[in-house]
């Protein structure tokens, strides 16, 4: 088993790019999960998601050569990552296959563990239910932004990233990225308050 | 507008920012957990497109087609110094 301090991205990078099993065992084994999150962000759907996970990972097996190095090797897993996401969600929009409510139990599952509840205390039903609906509101807005600015959402403020990493990713300027963003957030600000009637401040 | 205004905006604009990323995270939830690595299932990927040249480990299938190439190659000069011995037989 190879630890981060023992061998360093460079050591990683140069065993990936010799075929090193071993060394590719662990880049899966330490970045599958990050991966499997930002597909399912992506996607909406957690089979999707598993499926992008593994294509992730065989393409980055195949064309490690193509990784200049100059880049974090997460932040070139996560371009790789949204690239084929984006690639994804457009063929399903083509064919017409999204499978709506397969979305939507993937959205119930998620407002069990994300209803807002951040004490020990239990919300009263109808808290519940309009954290629920607030939630749905939220989660519709950002579905309806571009994929491009949804995509620079996802990955600031959802997933935390740096705007340099993200930059990186959506291989963008920082002005250009911090301005789409702003763009983004305000369009989504706009479709928030329009759907709930508030001033989300 | 002054640039003192621009200056009380600042922190101003990155709180709504914060809180607008809080509710996304919180709308947004975590995803079901992984059951499982999922590196079985890549290294059967990569196994079948290498056809067995990697992660097969015992049960390697891949043919190294200069190893191919070379029994071929083998196989008929075995085959044409055949023929010619016996064309030669022939001929006496």
């Amino acid at each position: 088993m190879f630890s981060s301090k023992a061998h360093p991205e460079a050591r990683l990078i140069q065993l990936l790019r010799k075929r090193d099993e071993a060394a590719f065992n662990e880049l899966v084994l330490t970045y599958e999960a990050q991966v499997y999150r930002l597909a399912f962000r992506m996607l909406g759907s957690p089979e999707d998601a598993r499926d992008l996970c593994q294509e992730v990972f065989v393409q980055v097996f195949r064309s490690i050569e193509n990784f200049r190095g100059d880049s974090k090797l997460s932040t070139w897993l996560f371009r790789i990552t949204v690239n084929l996401s984006k690639n994804q969600n457009k063929y399903l929009a083509r064919r017409q296959k999204k499978n709506h409510s397969e979305l939507d139990e993937a959205l119930g599952f998620e407002a069990q563990g994300a209803s807002g509840v951040t004490s020990g205390e239990m919300p009263a039903p109808e808290e519940q239910a309009v954290g629920r609906q607030i939630e749905r509101i939220v989660k519709e807005a950002l579905n309806s932004l571009d994929e491009e600015h949804r995509t620079l959402v996802i990955l600031r403020d959802i997933e935390g990233l740096s705007y340099e990493e993200v930059a990186e990713i959506a291989e963008l300027p920082i002005g250009t990225l911090k301005s789409r963003l702003h763009r983004a957030r305000a369009t989504l600000r706009q479709k928030i308050e329009a759907a709930t009637g508030e001033v989300i401040r | 507008m002054s640039s003192e205004r621009m200056n009380e905006k600042a922190p101003l604009e990155e709180k709504e920012e914060q809180e607008l990323a809080q509710l996304l995270r919180n709308a947004s939830g975590d995803p079901p957990p992984l059951e499982g690595s999922l590196l079985p299932n890549i290294q059967a990927h990569i196994r079948r497109q290498t056809r067995g040249r990697y992660f097969s480990g015992n049960r390697r299938t891949y043919r190294d087609p200069t190893v191919l190439l070379l029994g071929a190659a083998t196989l008929l000069l075995i085959v044409a110094a055949a023929l010619l011995g016996l064309f030669d037989s022939l001929l006496r």
